[in-house]
C-alpha cells in the first residue's frame, strides 16, 4: 500500500464502535488488509491553480482564508483496489463487503493526508490548510467538473461521470489553501451541522 | 440432540458456522424447519435489531447476524418449499441511474433477507426502464430505491413517474434511502416511506406489507 498510513481507529469508528471493536470485525478487517496490501497502489496529484469557477461555501471559505495560492488535488485508492473490491463483491459476503468499503474510504483519506504532507513539503515556509472537497459542507458536488478540467487527462486515472461520481469510487478531489496566514482550522463535522450528511448522522449515533 | 437455543445465540452473536452447524443437526433430527425459523431465527433477528435500536449493537453486528441467518435459511429453504408462504414478501431493490454505490443498498438487502423477505437485487445504475420492466416481471410488494449523491437522488422521482406512466405505481409500495435522502424528500417525490438505516428499513418494509 506504499507509504500511506491507515488510521485503524477511524475504520472502527465508522462502523459505530468506540474503543472496543467486535473481535470478529477486527479479524475481518485484518484478513482484508492482508488481501489488499499487496495490490493496492494509492496515488495523488496536486496542481497550483486559481479558484475561478469554484464557489465553496462559507465554512469552507473560512478554512481557506489567508490563501496566497490555491492547490487543487485528486487522490485515489486506485483502480487496482477498485478491481479487487469488484471481485470481492462478487463473492457475496456482506460483512466482508461492508468492511472493505470502509477500508477503502480510509485508504482514500490516508492518501489525501499524504497529499497534504506533500503540499506542505513543497511550500515549507507557508501555512497549509486542511483539504476541502465538493459535496461536503454545502459545496456543490458538480464543481468537481471544474477541478477535473484543470487536471485534464493527468488525474491519477480517475473517471468523473455525469453524476459527478468518481471511479474508482474511493477517490477524493478538492482544494487546499497555502499562505503565510493560512492555518489548519477546526475541521470536518465539527464545523458543519448539516442534518442530511451521513457523517453527522454517524457522529450522533457513535458513542 | 440439537440444542436449539444455540441457534438463537449463534445468530444474535453473528456466528455463521455455529448457526449452520446447529441447523444441520436439527434438520438431521427431523426438526420442523418452520419451527426453527419462527421460534429461534426470526426471534434472534428481532433481538439483534432491538439491541441496535438501543445502541447496544452496531451495523456490523446486524450484518453478521443477517449472514448467520442467511446461512441457516439456505439449508432450510429447500425443505420448506411445500409448506406454504415462506417469505414475508418480495422486495425489488436498486441503486438508481448514475449512481454506482452498492454497499448501502446491499446492507439493506441483506437485512431484509435475514428478516424473511425475498429480495431481488437489480444492482447499481438502474434506469427507469429497467426498474419498470423488473416490477412487471417480478411483481414485488415493495420497491426499494437508493441514491447516495445529490446529483442522483432526483432520479428516484423519474423512476416513480415512470411507474405511474406504466400504470404500475399502485401495484407496489416504494421505500427510499441513501445519504442525501430524507423523509421530506420521500414525501416530496411520492414514495411511501424512508429509512435512514438497514434496521429501520426492515421495520419500514414490514409496515408497508
Amino acid at each position: 500500500m506504499g507509504d500511506i498510513s491507515l488510521d485503524m481507529s477511524e475504520i472502527y469508528r465508522s462502523m459505530g464502535y468506540g474503543s472496543e471493536p467486535d473481535p470478529q470485525m477486527i479479524a475481518t478487517v485484518e484478513a482484508l488488509l492482508v488481501r489488499f496490501n499487496p495490490i493496492t497502489k494509492p496515488r495523488f496529484r496536486f496542481i497550483e491553480s486559481t479558484i475561478d469557477g469554484l464557489s465553496p461555501k462559507g465554512i469552507i471559505m473560512k478554512g481557506l482564508s489567508g490563501a496566497e495560492k490555491y492547490i487543487l488535488f485528486v487522490a485515489t485508492a486506485g483502480m487496482e483496489f477498485q478491481e479487487e473490491i469488484n471481485s470481492l463483491m462478487q463473492e457475496g459476503d456482506i460483512v466482508n463487503n461492508y468492511a472493505a468499503d470502509l477500508i477503502g474510504s480510509e485508504i482514500a483519506e490516508a492518501t489525501v493526508r499524504e497529499c497534504v504532507k506533500a503540499v506542505q513539503a513543497t511550500y515549507p515556509s507557508l501555512g497549509v490548510s486542511n483539504p476541502y472537497s465538493p459535496g461536503y459542507c454545502g459545496w456543490n458536488i458538480t464543481e468537481q467538473q471544474v477541478i477535473f478540467e484543470r487536471f485534464r487527462q493527468d488525474n491519477c486515472g480517475i473517471i468523473l461521470n455525469d453524476s459527478c461520481l468518481m471511479y474508482p469510487i474511493k477517490s477524493v478531489s478538492g482544494i487546499i489553501a497555502v499562505g503565510a496566514a493560512v492555518e489548519k482550522r477546526e475541521y470536518g463535522c465539527a464545523i458543519c451541522g448539516r442534518k442530511d450528511c451521513y457523517k453527522n448522522k454517524l457522529k450522533n449515533e457513535c458513542k | 440432540m440439537a440444542e436449539l437455543y444455540k441457534l438463537h445465540e449463534a445468530i444474535v452473536a453473528g456466528k455463521l458456522n455455529d448457526a449452520v452447524a446447529v441447523t444441520n443437526e436439527a434438520v438431521a433430527e427431523g426438526v420442523d424447519p418452520n419451527y426453527l425459523v419462527n421460534n429461534y431465527m426470526i426471534k434472534a433477528m428481532e433481538e439483534i435489531g432491538a439491541k441496535f435500536e438501543a445502541g447496544q449493537a452496531y451495523v456490523p453486528n446486524l450484518l453478521m447476524a443477517a449472514r448467520a441467518m442467511k446461512g441457516s435459511l439456505e439449508i432450510l429453504k429447500p425443505l420448506m418449499q411445500n409448506t406454504g408462504n415462506i417469505t414475508l414478501g418480495k422486495v425489488l431493490i436498486a441503486t438508481v441511474k448514475g449512481d454506482l454505490h452498492d454497499i448501502g443498498k446491499n446492507l439493506v438487502a441483506s437485512m431484509l433477507e435475514g428478516c424473511g423477505f425475498e429480495v431481488i437485487n437489480l444492482g447499481v445504475d438502474a434506469t427507469d426502464q429497467k426498474i419498470v420492466d423488473a416490477v412487471k416481471q417480478y411483481q414485488p410488494s415493495i420497491l426499494a430505491l437508493s441514491a447516495l449523491l445529490t446529483t442522483t437522488m432526483g432520479y428516484i422521482k423519474t423512476v416513480i413517474d415512470a411507474l405511474s406512466a406504466a400504470g404500475l405505481r399502485d401495484n407496489v409500495k416504494i421505500m427510499v434511502g441513501g445519504a442525501p435522502v430524507s423523509a421530506a424528500f420521500a414525501s416530496e417525490v411520492g414514495a411511501d416511506g424512508y429509512s435512514s438505516n438497514a434496521n429501520e428499513a426492515v421495520a419500514l418494509a414490514k409496515s408497508l406489507i
